[in-house]
């Protein structure tokens, strides 16, 4: 009697755990595209620190983004690594640690503006490379329709703002034609995906992310105030705006995450 | 003894389902403090600057310090944003607070207006926010007597900065002949400053720096009497003043931490 009563404990405790191992691989699957998607905006936040680092601009505040955002970056690697099994996914990932590897001579050391755009080469490789993995992580998870419609949008929405405040500061010190051209197009692009995603956000009743988008669409709409002013390059305000921005972008991102 | 752990149960039983808010702990408050004091002193400056601006006083300089205070405000702002959260009567005020900076921000960058009367009474309203925001925090979350002495020197050193810039945009407009605006944003109250200053040098840890102070009052009282319109002195004065007033608050802010 007291052995089928341990039989039928040990069954019922092998069927939980492997409840709980399957619940543990749907929600890594999601936080690990988390992680791939914080590796892109991260590195794009840690170049725009670093341009204005080396210009010696506004660095009371670029100096502890950028330290955030080495964090950030390696935090997302660490997870990716320990987690990554599929063999595709792991090779982008190996290439991109390897990138990540040899920007640390600039990341971590004083450089000049020249040093940067060579940092700025390796750097479009690793980006290169973590769209792969992202797109590898669309492909291969079912992923519910929040975390392929909104949460993409808005982890979007954090690269492309990012990358503008750099393409901004970048444009101050002299960049060519084709990197302005870039910048125009961006921040049209932008503009347009604000406009296309604003109504199934904004009419996202869950939590409080629409009140939030509300303010990062106000933010949005100074910021781009900013970055047109003819007579005067105010990259503080646009620089911290930018922060601002992706702090609730962010705050909202992890609302769909969690869900 | 039965009555008593009945009573105790009943006591937590009831704290349970109150609606009940949690309170921020002292080191977030101390934070929450710094970032509110800061953005008061900083929208100060806005008007100063824009002012400047559109006067061709410092123009370059002036445009570096509005950039300087706008984005500090932002950062500030999305701070006092994280901590507010814990109360919801305290939020609302922020929201308000923040929907009023959304659509001034935009307005302080508009120079080719050069409508300097919007800006100082939008500026006016902000500040109003701002005060309105800071009380209602001291409402949910009382302070020390020793630390509420503290933020009342905080208090004046900040007024004063404010009076010192007003009393730069009056100067400018009598002596500039700019059109003047009839209100009282533009009253100021010089004497005022130099009771302050005198009450804050009783103070041994910032005495030093408060006597500091009164030597750029001093000048600036010099500067309003002269006959010669000196408004870049004028301006440069008023920025080092409002300068050494921060440090001063710092300094008072970071021994208000130390009380319990």
């Amino acid at each position: 009697m007291i052995r089928k009563k341990l039989y039928f404990l040990i069954i019922i405790l092998i069927i939980s755990a492997s409840g709980f191992a399957q619940f543990e691989e749907s929600v890594s699957s999601e936080k690990l595209l988390d992680k791939a998607y914080d590796l892109k905006i991260y590195i794009q936040m840690l170049t725009k620190d670093k341009l204005y680092l080396v210009n010696k601009i506004n660095t009371e505040y670029a100096v502890k983004e950028f330290d955030y955002a080495i964090g950030e970056i390696n935090n997302s690697l660490n997870e990716l690594d320990l987690n990554i099994q599929q063999p595709e996914q792991r090779k982008y990932l190996d290439r991109i640690k390897d990138s990540w590897n040899k920007l640390s001579a600039y990341t971590y050391k004083d450089i000049d503006n020249k040093q940067f755009y060579k940092m700025y080469f390796e750097i479009q490789v690793i980006n290169q490379m973590t769209d792969d993995l992202i797109n590898s992580f669309l492909k291969i998870n079912q992923f519910p329709e929040p975390i392929t419609n909104q949460y993409r949008s808005i982890q979007e929405l954090r690269y492309m703002i990012e990358q503008i405040a750099y393409y901004y500061y970048a444009d101050y010190t002299g960049m060519n034609q084709s990197f302005k051209d870039a910048y125009r197009q961006n921040i049209k692009k932008t503009d347009d995906f604000f406009k296309q995603i604003s109504n199934s956000i904004i009419n996202d009743n869950v939590g409080d992310k629409s009140p939030q988008f509300i303010r990062v669409i106000a933010d949005w709409n100074f910021f781009k105030a900013n970055l047109f002013h003819k007579k005067f390059h105010n990259y503080r305000t646009v620089f911290n705006v930018s922060t601002t921005i992706d702090y609730k972008l962010k705050n909202i991102k992890n609302q769909y995450l969690n869900n | 003894m039965l009555h008593i752990k009945k009573i105790i149960f009943i006591l937590m039983f009831v704290s349970f389902i109150l609606p009940g808010y949690s309170q921020l702990d002292e080191t977030k408050m101390d934070e929450l403090v710094k970032y509110t004091f800061e953005n008061e002193l900083v929208s100060s400056r806005f008007i100063k600057d824009y002012f400047s601006i559109v006067n061709n006083i410092n123009k370059k300089s002036s445009m570096s310090d509005l950039d300087k205070s706008v984005a500090s405000f932002d950062n500030n702002l999305m701070y006092i944003g994280e901590y507010v959260t814990f109360h919801p009567e305290i939020k609302k005020y922020f929201e308000e607070l923040e929907n009023y900076w959304n659509l001034y921000r935009i307005s302080l960058f508009d120079f080719e207006n050069n409508d300097y009367k919007t800006v100082l009474s939008k500026n006016e309203n902000l500040f109003k926010l701002q005060v309105a925001l800071k009380n209602k925090i001291f409402e949910k979350q009382p302070i020390s007597k020793k630390k509420k002495h503290t933020l009342e020197k905080v208090e004046k050193i900040k007024n004063n900065v404010k009076q010192i810039t007003i009393a730069y945009v009056k100067y400018v407009i009598t002596k500039n002949n700019v059109k003047p605006v009839k209100s009282n944003l533009l009253d100021y109250d010089l004497d005022k400053v130099e009771k302050n200053i005198k009450k804050l040098s009783k103070d041994k840890l910032i005495q030093a720096e408060v006597n500091d102070l009164n030597s750029y009052l001093n000048k600036i009282n010099l500067l309003i009497d002269t006959s010669i319109f000196q408004p870049r002195s004028f301006l440069i004065d008023t920025n080092i003043f409002s300068a050494k007033s921060y440090n001063t608050i710092i300094k008072l802010l970071q021994y208000c931490k130390k009380i319990n």
